[in-house]
């Protein structure tokens, strides 16, 4: 598979992808063979179906939702757009910024999981749906609801009743969210 | 002249003994007296008594010395026994312990008189017998539990004090009591005492220390752990040796240069030195780092460090030390030495894995005594330490190899009451151990054999922390830019991580281990690692907290953190691991990755209990799911859904409620994680819209508002609490069996639970598959509602069945 897939990679097409996501040459080869594994049509861009494929992510409550963010509102995507998208978790470091895995686009991208509307305000609703989907029954509705109220009311800081991705930065700013939300993409 | 035992009997209840009975002992000991007696001068006999019940007898012992030759002159009555002459009494013992008293009168050997032992046995019955003072046999027992109470008593103590807890470390404390009851027992002489428990090493290295290795290699099973095992593994191996190998010669050079006087001081024995003063201690840094509660990354990178370079420093010690006293030393025992530190360590690393598979095997049949599963992991893990030392391995590293193995495997073999009793029996026994062991070290700094040499103690203590900092940099400088950590060890924890090389038992165990008469300069390097100690201990040990707080190094976030950064964190987990799922990028390496599989696949199918029966119903449960796709099935369960979703605004309330009640008993697994529903192509609104109807507990998003109006947000119960408890309980996480949780190491679900879930889940799912295409093939064309409820109900019941595990996968897959 390796072989064939970075067969099919022009040199070009590399040197683009690097440039726009600083992958490495050998990360992106990695990757364009995992992208060719997941696209069971051999049609070189990936559907929906392709993901829920994976049994892991199938099974994930944020399954769909992680499908979601990786597709916006395609049907299909191609490597380029695989890349980009991927290019978010990289990991901060120092001296060498980029404009697509600093703390902010990973905390904005953590953002939009929530807010499914992109009104860039996660609402109540918004947050209650989430976690229905993560702790499913366990848990019931009231206790949900009065969960939601109090977390909104702790990040809430203009009274709006939502949390905007302002006060969604300000309450994570002391975490070490950049690290979870990195991958160490093997090199 | 010849020994003869002998042992006289005696009634004990009756002053005056039963004539027959007694007569009959008497008979028969003079007969066997005589034939003996008869026999030539060397036969030795020892007279047993089997005739009677043994508590109606007291046995007297006595070791004669007769003369040669026949004699027949013995006489025996009830309590009197006439010797011929010359014979003298070697010893006598009471074998009876209801014998309080026994006297043996001597003084008429001398006078040459036919010598007559009188053995005045007292005859005591039962109740004057209640008060007896038996210190000779039990003192020694007594003094040990004693010991261990006032470790107790010190702890409880120490935790009560306020002002003592919140300034002083729990160590510092233990070493000044220690010097406090030392100089008592010094100057009353009380420690040359024989019932003076006394530090030696091998009540540490075999006693004190395997408890402390065994609960710190349980608690290094974490994430954060093996995330950092690299970066570790550098700083203990090659940090350690830096250390050794700058020490060393440093003080060497120190010492070519007459600066501590006119002692020369041998190469070789500033290698040991350095060696053993290079050996950071878990217990004390633990003490310490746990307290002042850092965060994880940094905890485990200084907690695996100080472990596993105790490892590094005893076996460089050993080898080391087999140099020393060498005339010249040719480059074939240096090249032995490395081969000999290789083999330590290898050998180490393969007994604790063998002993680890062999206690995970043994406790896959212990379903029915769990009884002794405690016993059995606990002794496994003891034998791994000392079976690695009888061959000279490395007992401490296969001690963490065999802790690792047993919290991987064994764990999910043993029922959770044993797990239970093994974490708090290891955690009890290691914290007495800590106390004990530096109650020793405060006590074991009373002594007067101390060698004072003012610039050589505090050029070692300078070029401790000199070249402490600098490998602790350097090393990280390497394991920041050339591994691939997403983590940047940054400088405040390196300077952190540097201070925190405190040095405690293990220095100071090697140090009194040093043989005085192959190093000349012994006591000198025990007095100058005790004051490395105590240094260390006492100065970096005391300011490591300010020090935390000046440098704001990150602190462990604890749950009264905000309840969105929770609820946030467990988003993000989930999140990411599908991300690296699409990334196909699990873990950090590919051998790793490899690993992996291999384990899942193969080595938790022999080491955990119905892992391979397991593991193969869920793989093809999920074959089949897949399968399912191709033909159709998966959409005939989409159309169901879409079906339920039109239908819902068009029945009436009650059915409605119904389903729904149905629906959440067993479906909220199918809910969140279904992957069919995934499938649909949906514009953004109607996805949108589906969330909220996969959410059965509500008909629409209008309930909503209902809710929030008369609910008071604020309950008594701790919110945090119940949402860290249901986020531990939804089925994603007891599928991912809390790997991508980070928070709770303490009461992670077991791998058990994990798959009994996921087998579940494949299981409903199928069950749902089954029922949806079998009510197409009946026919009608949209799915009829009652059949959607049916699905939805034979879900509940599974749900019912989940302790169930008769149910066969197989046969389900059949009638799919």
């Amino acid at each position: 598979m390796g072989s064939r897939s970075s067969l099919m990679l022009q040199d070009e097409e590399i040197a683009i992808i690097q440039e726009e996501t600083g992958f490495t040459p050998n990360q992106i080869e990695r990757l364009y063979s995992r992208f060719a594994s997941l696209d069971k049509g051999d049609n070189g861009t990936l559907s929906r179906d392709d993901f829920l494929r994976i049994p892991e992510l199938a099974i994930n409550p944020l399954g769909d939702r992680i499908v979601q963010a990786f597709f916006g509102d395609e049907e299909r995507i191609n490597f380029r757009h695989f890349m980009r998208v991927l290019s978010t978790f990289r990991p901060v470091k120092k001296n060498r910024d980029n404009k697509l895995n600093n703390r902010r686009e990973k905390l904005r991208f953590a953002f939009k999981l929530y807010d499914l509307d992109e009104n860039e305000k996660i609402t109540r609703e918004e947050l209650l749906e989430i976690l229905h989907m993560m702790v499913g029954a366990n848990i019931s509705n009231e206790q949900l609801a009065s969960i939601a109220d109090r977390t909104i009311m702790e990040a809430d800081k203009d009274g709006d009743q939502c949390i905007s991705f302002e006060e969604f930065c300000n309450i994570l700013e002391r975490t070490d969210v950049e690290e979870k939300m990195s991958i160490r993409f093997l090199h | 002249m010849f020994n003869f035992n002998h042992q006289f009997f005696y009634h004990r209840n009756n002053k005056q003994p039963v004539a027959s009975i007694n007569s009959i002992y008497c008979f028969i000991l003079i007969v066997l007296f005589n034939c003996l007696l008869c026999e030539s001068a060397q036969t030795k006999g020892k007279f047993i008594n089997k005739l009677t019940p043994v508590n109606k007898i007291v046995v007297v012992e006595a070791t004669l010395d007769l003369p040669p030759g026949p004699s027949k002159l013995l006489n025996i009555t009830h309590n009197e026994i006439k010797l011929p002459n010359s014979t003298s009494i070697r010893e006598t013992r009471i074998i009876s312990k209801n014998v309080t008293k026994t006297s043996v009168n001597k003084s008429q050997k001398s006078k040459g008189k036919p010598n007559q032992v009188k053995t005045n046995v007292t005859h005591v019955d039962e109740e004057v017998h209640l008060i007896s003072w038996r210190w000779e046999e039990l003192g020694n027992y007594f003094l040990i539990g004693a010991f261990l109470l006032i470790a107790a008593g010190v702890k409880i103590c120490y935790h009560h004090s306020h002002t003592l807890s919140t300034h002083i470390p729990e160590s510092c404390v233990l070493i000044l009591l220690g010097t406090i009851v030392g100089t008592i027992f010094f100057f009353t002489g009380v420690l040359e005492s024989e019932y003076v428990p006394k530090f030696n090493s091998p009540l540490f290295f075999y006693v004190l220390l395997p408890p402390i290795i065994l609960e710190s290699a349980y608690s290094l099973y974490d994430k954060s752990f093996f995330n950092n095992i690299g970066t570790i593994l550098l700083y203990a191996v090659v940090g350690t040796i830096i250390n050794i190998a700058t020490i060393g010669p440093s003080l060497y050079y120190c010492s070519e240069w007459g600066i501590f006087g006119d002692d020369k001081i041998p190469l070789i024995e500033c290698l040991i030195f350095a060696t053993l003063i290079s050996a950071v201690d878990p217990v004390a840094v633990l003490a310490i780092f746990a307290e002042v509660n850092v965060n994880k990354a940094l905890y485990f990178l200084v907690f695996g460090e100080s472990l596993l370079n105790d490892a590094v420093v005893i076996t460089m010690y050993n080898t080391v030390s087999a140099l020393a006293g060498r005339e010249n030393i040719r480059v074939t025992e240096i090249i032995r030495g490395i081969l000999s530190f290789l083999i330590t360590s290898g050998g180490g690393v393969s007994t604790g894995i063998f002993l680890g598979a062999l206690s995970s095997i043994v406790t896959r049949f212990t379903a029915d005594v769990r009884v002794v599963e405690p016993l059995i992991v606990i002794v496994l893990a003891y034998i791994s330490y000392i079976g690695a030392e009888l061959f000279h391995f490395s007992g401490i590293i296969s001690l963490i190899c065999c802790g690792l193995m047993q919290a991987e495997y064994t764990r999910h073999n043993i029922s959770k009451k044993s797990y239970t009793t093994i974490k708090y029996l290891t955690k009890t026994v290691s914290s007495i151990a800590d106390v004990i062991i530096f109650l020793f070290l405060g006590m074991v700094l009373v002594r007067d054999d101390h060698k004072w040499n003012t610039e050589f103690v505090f050029l070692t203590t300078f070029f401790c922390i000199i070249y402490r900092f600098f490998s602790v940099f350097s090393l990280t400088y390497v394991a920041n830019n050339f591994f691939q950590r997403l983590r940047i060890v940054n400088f405040a924890e390196q300077l952190l991580m540097a201070y925190g090389g405190l040095r405690g038992a293990i220095a100071f165990c090697l140090a009194i281990m040093l043989d005085t008469s192959k190093i000349s300069q012994a006591n000198l390097f025990v007095t100058a690692t005790l004051f490395v100690i105590l240094f260390t201990v006492f100065v970096l040990g005391s300011t490591t907290k300010p020090i935390v707080h000046f440098l704001e190094v990150k602190i462990h976030i604890k749950h009264e953190a905000k309840l969105f950064i929770e609820i946030n964190n467990k988003v993000v987990e989930t999140f990411m691991a599908g991300m690296e799922e699409i990334a196909g990028n699990r873990s950090a390496n590919y051998w790793a990755q490899k690993f992996a599989r291999f384990n899942d696949n193969y080595v938790k199918a022999i080491l955990i209990r119905g892992g391979a029966e397991r593991a193969a119903s869920i793989r093809t449960a999920y074959e089949k799911f897949y399968q399912g796709k191709e033909d159709g099935r998966i959409l005939l369960i989409q159309e169901a859904k879409t079906t339920v979703k039109e239908e819902q605004e068009t029945i009436a309330e009650p059915t409605h409620s119904k389903l729904i009640r149905a629906c959440s008993d067993g479906a909220n697994v199918q809910r969140s994680n279904d992957p069919q529903a995934n499938t649909w192509k949906l514009s953004k609104s109607s996805w949108y819209n589906r969330r909220h109807r996969t959410l059965p507990a509500r008909p629409g998003p209008e309930p909503y508002r209902e809710l929030r109006s008369p609910k008071k947000p604020d309950k008594s119960e701790d919110v945090s609490r119940v949402l860290a408890e249901a986020f531990s309980k939804s089925a994603y996480y007891q599928y991912t069996g809390g790997i991508h949780s980070v928070e709770d190491r303490e009461d992670k679900i077991t791998k058990e639970n994990a798959r009994k879930s996921k087998w579940l889940m494949a299981k409903s799912k199928i069950q749902l598959a089954a029922i949806a295409s079998k009510s197409t093939e009946q026919g009608s064309d949209p799915l009829p509602l009652h059949s959607v409820v049916k699905a939805a109900k034979a879900l509940a019941a599974m749900k019912e069945r989940q302790q169930n595990e008769s149910v066969n996968l197989d046969n389900l897959n059949e009638r799919v």
